[in-house]
This record gives structure tokens, sequence and C-alpha cells, in this order.
């Protein structure tokens, strides 16, 4: 079974068997509160799990940076708490699947709010023979969404891990570990803490 | 010794550190610092900081695992800053700790990083035992990040906090000034090699909240942001008149300053408490001028000055994991995982 995690948007986590099938998905709806409820939902779904877990899914955004580097931090530790692999998910496949399972035509955009009057965006071309979602662009930081049917959030971390589950039993590579952040670092400096 | 063994992760600033203690033995301390890529803007950015943290993680807790030669199977709890410090920075530590805590299902203590710094003092390195920290005492904790002083009575429920800085930390004021003397970052060690030679009495800087109109108010807190203008106004003024900033002289007058309020501030506050000790932390410590008048003016007062070993003053994982141990050792329930981050936690709340 394996455990998925994303907070590129809300925080959700999940447990997935290894054809993709839910065994056990928490969501909060809290916008923020990543740090917080983390921890909960995880114990949750890990005691669903009952010491199963041979592989740990995340999502590594795009996403508001703060939020999902909560869930990556925590999705890692875990991983390496258990001794098992880590499986990175871009989160945009998420909905990309969930869009695709719903029928969704040919090509789409998976578009998501990347705030500052900006849009993350992620153009896909179909289904591979898994059922995969397959990229035709990679994700980008845009004004305007391209003219193309589109399919917004939220993810879904139970997709994120059946994502995860497909790939590793067709044989393919995990995504890259690290976070889409597709934004330089604001430089703006700290000002004193007062503790 | 024996005690509980503890793994601590510290993220509230620019260092990654993951430490690992039995009791209050240290078994190791790992620090990755993201201040190399902080040095091209000055100071510390919170992004980048936050950035480097989850980057860092993973590899800082293999490597102390393979350090002190334990397996997380074997800890008895988990302990993390909780806060004070940069949000962004600690829930990076918060969301690893949770991973680690619930997927072990090992007990979890968010705990204070002030009184991290103070509790370094009980902890002994490998090879080098200390007896612990005597108490009560009072305590300075100077930083890039704060400055404050603390009462301690003890660290389980008596710290209390007499004074911070209302504007800069001091560890602040000496990146921002090394910027406008043309020093790169960080600050600190660059101004004390520019010091050197310097004489600390050349330029009389001022002393934030030292009058006596302060005293009612703010006997013990520390302002510099307005030292920090009088070394910009002095530097303009040499300018305009034509003339070489005497660096030397301008360094060593601007450190004298700091030091001179930090240790005036700290040893009131021992005379005030009668209390005869004093406890230095933070990475500011290193600052050889800072420990030399501190030792000097506290031998003239009959106060006994206590200082951990450098690598335990920075922040740092271990110190996370010595409050953790005492905790765990002092029978107080792990902190419930619903726990956030509160980048402004008072020094009297040990445990979140
Ligand atoms: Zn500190």
């Amino acid at each position: 079974m394996i455990l998925a995690v994303d907070t590129s948007g809300a925080t959700g986590v999940a447990v997935v068997g290894d054809d993709g099938s839910v065994v056990a998905e928490r969501v909060s709806d809290d916008p923020r509160g990543h740090a917080e409820t983390i921890g909960p939902l995880l114990a949750e779904v890990l005691a669903a799990a009952a010491g199963r877990i041979d592989a740990v899914a995340y999502g590594v955004g795009p996403g508001p940076f703060t939020g999902l580097r909560v869930g990556m931090a925590a999705a890692r530790a875990a991983a390496l708490a258990l001794g098992v692999p880590e499986l990175p998910v871009l989160s945009h496949d998420a909905i990309a699947l969930a869009a695709i399972e719903d029928g969704a035509p040919g090509r789409f955009a998976v578009v998501t709010d990347a705030k500052r009057r900006e849009h993350h965006v992620t153009v896909y071309s179909g289904a591979d023979a898994s059922g995969l979602p397959v990229r035709a662009e990679q994700p980008a930081v845009v004004g305007e969404p391209p003219a193309l049917p589109q399919a917004g959030g939220p993810v879904r971390p139970a997709l994120v891990g059946r994502v995860a589950a497909l790939r590793r039993r067709a044989g393919l590579p995990a995504d890259p570990p690290e976070a889409r952040y597709l934004r330089s670092p604001d430089v703006t400096l700290s000002s004193a803490r007062r503790p | 010794m024996t005690g509980p063994l503890v793994l601590g992760i510290e993220t509230s600033c620019d260092e990654t550190g993951v430490g690992i203690v039995r009791g209050r033995e240290v078994l190791a301390n790992v620090i990755a610092s993201s201040m190399e890529e902080q040095a091209r803007y000055g100071g510390v950015v919170p992004e980048i900081a936050a950035r480097a943290h989850l980057e860092a993680m993973g590899p800082a807790l293999t490597q102390a695992l393979d350090t002190a030669g334990v397996r997380l199977q074997d800890l008895d709890a988990i302990a993390v800053t909780a806060g004070p410090g940069l949000a962004g920075a600690l829930m990076v530590g918060v969301g690893a700790a949770k991973g680690l805590a619930t997927a072990l299902g090992k007990p979890l203590y968010g705990v204070n990083h002030l009184v991290g710094h103070v509790a370094a003092d009980l902890l002994s390195l490998p090879g080098s035992p200390r007896d612990g920290a005597v108490l009560p005492t009072i305590a300075l904790l100077v930083s890039g990040g704060h400055t404050s002083l603390l009462a301690v009575d003890d660290l389980t429920s008596g710290i209390r906090l007499l004074g911070e800085t209302l504007d800069d930390a001091a560890g602040e004021a000496f990146d921002k000034v090394a910027r406008l003397l043309g020093l790169p970052y960080p600050g600190g060690p660059r101004i004390d090699a520019a010091a050197v030679d310097g004489d600390p009495a050349a330029i009389r800087f001022p002393r934030g909240l030292t009058a006596a109109k302060d005293r009612a108010a703010h006997r013990y807190d520390f302002s510099f942001s307005g030292l920090k203008t009088a070394v910009a106004r002095h530097v303009e003024g040499e300018e305009a008149a034509g003339r070489a900033v005497a660096l030397a002289d301008t360094a060593a007058s601007f450190r004298e300053a700091v030091v001179d309020v930090l240790v005036t501030k700290a040893l009131d506050a021992c005379a005030e408490t009668g209390v005869p000790r004093l406890l230095l932390g933070g990475g500011v410590v290193a600052n050889r001028r800072l420990r030399d008048v501190a030792l000097e003016r506290a031998e003239r007062a009959g106060v006994a000055v206590r200082i951990p070993p450098f690598e335990l003053c920075t922040d740092n994982g271990a110190m996370i994991a010595g409050v953790g141990a005492m905790r765990v050792a002092a029978g107080f329930p792990p902190s419930d995982l619903g726990f956030g981050v509160d980048s402004t936690l008072p020094v009297d709340a040990v445990q979140v």
C-alpha cells in the first residue's frame, strides 16, 4: 500500500492499494493550517494502513510554497522512518487523472491559482496505455490560461497515490523529488524576530 | 550517562539542525546552513531559508542517525522547534517531525527555541563532560534572530523574559553595519576582523535604551536601529568632508557600543535579581570581544559566566533534543499532534 500526501492546496493524506484503489483518505479544507493538520491526518490514515505501507507518494506542486513544503517534508520523513521509497508526483497529474477518469476529451489544461493574478498551468494530451495522463507541456506560471478545456483543483491525495501506484505498476519512473516552485524566491529580508 | 534517547529538529532561522541526545549527552549534532545562499542578499531571506531546510532535512536526519549509531526505531521521542522563529522555516521542521513521529508511532514534543539555547548549557559533547547548568541564572541570548535577556529559575516552568530587542537583533545590526562599511555577509566575523587594530573609543556611538528616561520602561530591552543610523551618519559625514572612513576605528567603536549595552544590561539584571550567574548563548557568542568584555566585567562584579561549546551556542538540533529529553524525563506528556508553529512563542511556554 502507498501512503500519499499532498499539500499543494489543502492538506490531504491518503492510503491507496497497489492498484490505486482508495483505502483511506482525509482532507482538511483549511487553506492554511498545513503544519497543524498534517499530524492528526497522518496518524489517522496510518492507523488504517496497519503497518503495510511500502512506498510514500507526495505532491511536489505547483502550489503555494509554504504549505507545499509541509507535506513534502512530512512525506519524506515518513518514508525515511518506514524505510520505504519515495514516489514524488506532480500535483497537477492527480487533477489530470481525475479529469481523464471523468472522461476529459483529448487535449486539456490543468489550471490552478498561482496568486498575483497568475495561474499554474500544465497541458495534457490525454492518457497513455496505463491510463496515466500524458503531459504535452510542463507546468508553468502564466497570466492567461490557454484556450483549452480546463480542469481545476482541489488535488485529491488519493489520486496522487493512484498516479504513483499506476506508474509503479507500469514500471515508469517517479517525478523528480524537488518542489515545483516555478518562481524565484521573494528576496524580502526577514525583519527582527521578536520572541 | 543514561536518559531518554531523543532526536531534535531545529529550523527556526537559516540553520537546519538535527541532533540526537541520550539524556544530557550529545550523540550527534548535524548543522546545515544556507548562509552562503543568503550572503548575496546581506541577510536572511525567509523563502530561501525555507527552501534550503526542505532540501537539507533528509540528508541531515540520515547523517545524524549514522553519527549517533542509532536507528529511528530506538528513539524514545522526537522534539522539534515550534517557535519562536520564521514561520515558513519552522513549518518545514514541524512537517518533518510530524512525518517521523506518526510513521514511527513515537511521541512528539513541540518546544521553545529560546529554552533550547538555555538547555544547551546542560549538554555534554562526546569526550568532554560538563557539569550541567547551575540555576538560577540570568541568560543573555544573542544571535542574528534574537536578542533576549532571561531570568531562569528552572527549565521546566521558570523562565521569565526580562527584556528583548525592540527592533533589530544584535546579529542583524552587525550584518547591516557591515553592509554600510562595504563588508560582506555575515557581518559579525567581518566586523571583528576589521576591528582588530581599531580603537574602540575612537567614536562614541549611542548606547540604545540606556538613558535614565528609558530605565523605567526598558531597563532590560535593547534597540540597535539608532546605533545603525549613527554609523550611517558617521560614514556620510566623513565622506562629505572628503575624508576616508577609518574602517578599523569605526568597526571597533560600533562593536564596542553593541557589546557594552549587552554586557551592561546583563550584569544589571544579575545585580538587580541577586543572581551571580550569567549564561551566554546564541551565535553572536562567537564574537571574541563580547566574550572578553563579559568575562572581564563579570569577574569584577562577582558574576560567574558560563558559555556552552560554540557548536551548541549557534542554532542546533541537539539543544532542541535536549529540551525534549528533559520533558520526557520529567514525565510531561507529548504535544498534541495538531500543534502549529508560533513565530512569537513566549519564552515561558517551554512546550506547546
Ligand atoms: Zn537561536
